[in-house]
């Protein structure tokens, strides 16, 4: 099955520790640093929104150039075959895909970025003078550290994330089924004793 | 703080009142998560809904600007619902009926239209606050303290506190959370223009006398009085009272409101001396800049908000001509004929902290190695630290009793009006810290929030106005303008915008207004009226943007070229 990660949003505290742990991760293991991971806040959620591996990764199927592919770990996405498309953008349901490419200023000629559109342009639409983007999502870190698993879900300060696989789901389901049948149990003997109050 | 951080994870109840944990001390903010995990009720005052609003048990959205108001009505539920704990009132504390005096006239009801508050809202919350058990936690943040009204405002908390019997037990009492990395440690040592080391006034002879014998100087050269406050500065330059001024670690020019006067004002000293360790738009103004060592590159203690020592070791050599600011302090020392010699840090702790502070002589280093601390009170070598204040009711006041002190409300000094009908509030980052020298350093931190940083506004405001989310804004006030760039927020309250106060462009404090009450001299950084408008060409303000911030950083790489010494070859001849 795919494995994903999850948030609690009762315990994100809404920090940004997630994105920048998963931003210097990418980075340093040259991949685009802009963060996988996602922070929503509304009036009543704040929460990180990341790719769920989907099973049927529409991502994956639009994908012109074979640019996203299925791992044994995750859905990765393959950075210099990326065309910048921005199909799989289009067709993520989460909103957890989008372009990123790394800004030329600094680079000979160009003190700094010149932008020509403003900010609030989606980022489907928004394209900066000499940037070539690709697609950035989340592949739980196993691109470039498997063992260090994803890193935003240890740098959670409120252990807000969690990494949902095989083994926690079955888990999880045990528990939910349990408390499940302690539920009956108690619906049970509470109409018992009712009975016997009345008797 | 009366109690300990860890402390707040076992408190029955927690009560928020201007304090936004999640994006000042996340780590807190982590304690507060947990606590409501363990069963905590958590009330939550604050004109936001802040992180912490969202899982709170009673949320109270107060109008900006109430606080006097809010917290008097809350201590009147307290008295009015009967839960006043009678005995500790009677053996702990003074003057209640005089405070009554004042307190019996702001019911829930009254003070509704100042505070914007349901009077059966704030009741229960006050019933929630006063008999929870085993303990309640009075937590407040700046929301408190950059307000007219801020030494009021502690006032009424601490009352508040005593009336309950929320204080003088396990975990409990009141919490100010500082504002600064480190500032109870500075204000531990003294770092204050009324104090010595360890609390210890300067008007007191007999204190005097154990400083000047320590230090081997006559008593006559200590300062006998109350020196001046860093936010009255611009105002003593003004009046030709200050004509040098000798800056370390801090960017005025950032963080001190109304920045327009206060650089009008630095440029007629006569000395200006900076001492930091990276090149701020306040070093670029300096006469002398004396380079310091960063974190990485000293060891020393922090003191956290709780009294906790922690001790920190230094991992990588100072760089260039950088040295730590206790060598700059001794050498300058030296140089103006006082014998100020040290060899380490730990040789500065032990004679000039443990030796003249008795509250903190149990706090070797060797009891902070590691992962070790040390929480004062811990007077003996042996003593365990003391994570709990007045345990007992007993109080450090000459009568060992808490004082209840009670005050009227004011309005805020500047209320919006047609001109300037928004109110401006000035809040904290959590990916930046306070004026983002350091932070701004940092590439990642850098790539989550930079320039001009987010005026965050409500809807309906933006709507009227035309502003769009993400867009570039105009801002200013009577003091001066910025640029921002709008976030469309609906979890700020309406008629009021939030900026983060370390932008360079988008500074915010080109707008505060620099008003300072009367005992703490604090600015009044939470409230000024302002307008914003939406700028018509986004991509020429993008591109402004753009060029502002990049000829800002050329000029201070400019100003720090200076240091750049061209490398010579000694052995050519």
């Amino acid at each position: 099955m795919n494995t994903f990660i999850a948030i609690e949003p009762e315990r994100c505290i809404g920090c940004g520790t997630c994105q920048a742990a998963c931003s210097e991760g990418h980075r340093r293991a040259g991949l685009q640093a802009e963060p996988r991971l996602a922070l929503v806040y509304t009036s009543q959620v704040s929460a990180a929104v990341t790719c769920h591996q989907c099973e049927g990764a529409p991502c994956l199927a639009v994908c012109p150039v074979d640019a996203i592919t299925r791992t044994e770990e995750a859905i990765v996405v393959s950075e210099q075959t990326c065309i910048g498309c921005k199909l799989c953008a289009i067709v993520c349901p989460f909103g957890a895909i989008h372009p990123s490419g790394t800004p030329i200023s600094g680079v000979v000629g160009t003190s700094f970025a010149t932008p020509s559109q403003p900010r609030g342009t989606s980022p489907l639409l928004a394209w900066d003078i000499g940037v070539y983007t690709c697609a950035v999502k989340c592949d739980l870190c196993s691109t470039y550290d498997p063992e260090g698993g994803p890193h935003c879900v240890k740098a959670c300060p409120t252990n807000a994330l969690y990494v949902r696989d095989a083994t926690t789901l079955t888990g999880i389901r045990k528990d939910k089924m349990k408390a499940a049948a302690s539920a009956n149990e108690i619906m049970m003997s509470r109409a018992s004793n009712e009975g016997g109050t009345h008797a | 703080m009366s109690c300990g951080v860890p402390g707040l994870e076992d408190a029955g109840c927690l009560f928020l009142f201007g304090y936004n944990p999640s994006a000042s001390h996340p780590i807190v903010s982590r304690r507060i998560v947990k606590a409501k995990e363990k069963g905590a009720k958590i009330i939550v005052a604050d004109p936001r809904v802040i992180e912490t609003a969202r899982i709170a048990d009673i949320y109270l959205p107060l109008k900006n600007g109430s606080n006097i108001a809010f917290l008097n009505a809350f201590a009147n539920a307290i008295v009015t619902e009967g839960l006043v704990d009678k005995e500790f009132v009677a053996e702990h504390t003074l003057g209640f009926d005089e405070w009554w005096e004042t307190i019996k006239d702001y019911t829930p009801e009254n003070t509704q239209e100042i505070t914007g508050i349901d009077p059966q809202m704030l009741r229960e919350a006050a019933r929630m606050y006063a008999s929870a058990e085993p303990s309640s936690i009075i937590c407040w943040g700046m929301g408190v303290c950059q307000h007219l009204q801020n030494v009021e405002a502690v006032h009424a908390c601490a009352a508040i506190a005593c009336i309950s019997g929320q204080i003088g037990k396990p975990n409990s009492g009141v919490a100010p959370v500082r504002g600064q990395n480190n500032v109870q440690g500075a204000c531990d040592m003294g770092a204050l223009p009324n104090y010595f080391p360890g609390y210890q006034k300067v008007t007191d002879p007999a204190i005097r006398q154990k400083f000047a014998d320590h230090w081997n100087v006559p008593v006559e050269k200590l300062s006998d009085h109350v020196g001046y406050k860093v936010s009255d500065l611009p105002k003593l330059i003004e009046e030709g009272k200050i004509h040098a001024f000798y800056n370390f670690g801090e960017d005025p020019l950032q963080t001190e409101p109304d920045v327009p006067h206060l650089k009008k004002m630095l440029e007629k000293l006569d000395l200006f001396i900076c001492q930091d360790i990276f090149m701020t738009q306040t070093c670029a103004e300096a006469d002398v800049i004396l380079p310091a060592t960063s974190w990485g590159e000293h060891e020393g203690t922090f003191t956290a908000c709780d009294r906790t020592f922690q001790y920190f070791s230094q991992s990588v050599p100072p760089k260039g001509e950088c040295k730590h600011d206790w060598q700059i302090f001794s050498e300058l020392a030296e140089r103006m004929g006082y014998d100020m010699h040290w060899e380490n840090a730990e040789e500065i702790w032990d004679t000039e902290c443990r030796e003249m502070w008795p509250n903190a002589y149990g706090a070797t280093y060797e009891k902070m190695a590691g992962t070790g601390h040390a929480q004062w009170p811990v007077p003996t070598l042996d003593h365990p630290g003391t994570p709990d204040l007045f345990l007992g009711g007993k109080f450090t006041t000459p009568e060992g009793k808490a004082h209840l002190i009670a005050h009227d409300y004011r309005d805020p000094s500047e209320m919006p009006d047609e001109e300037y009908p928004l109110i401006l509030c000035t809040v904290r980052e959590v990916g930046h810290y306070s004026c983002r020298s350091m932070t701004g350093n940092c590439k990642v931190l850098a790539l989550l929030a930079d320039e001009p940083g987010e005026l965050h506004i409500h809807p309906d405001d933006a709507d009227i106005r035309g502003i769009r989310d993400g867009e570039l804004v105009r801002a200013w006030s009577r003091r001066g303008e910025t640029m921002s760039r709008a976030v469309i927020d609906e979890r700020t309250n309406k008629g009021t915008i939030y900026m983060t106060y370390q932008w360079w462009i988008g500074k915010c404090n080109n707008l505060t207004l620099h008003h300072v009450d009367d005992r703490s001299r604090t600015p009044e950084d939470k409230f000024s009226a302002c307008q914003v408008e939406a700028l018509p060409d986004q991509k020429w303000a993008e591109q402004h943007l753009q060029e502002l911030y990049s000829q800002l950083k050329e000029d201070l790489a400019e100003v720090a070229s200076a240091q750049d010494i061209e490398p010579t070859c000694t052995d050519a001849s």
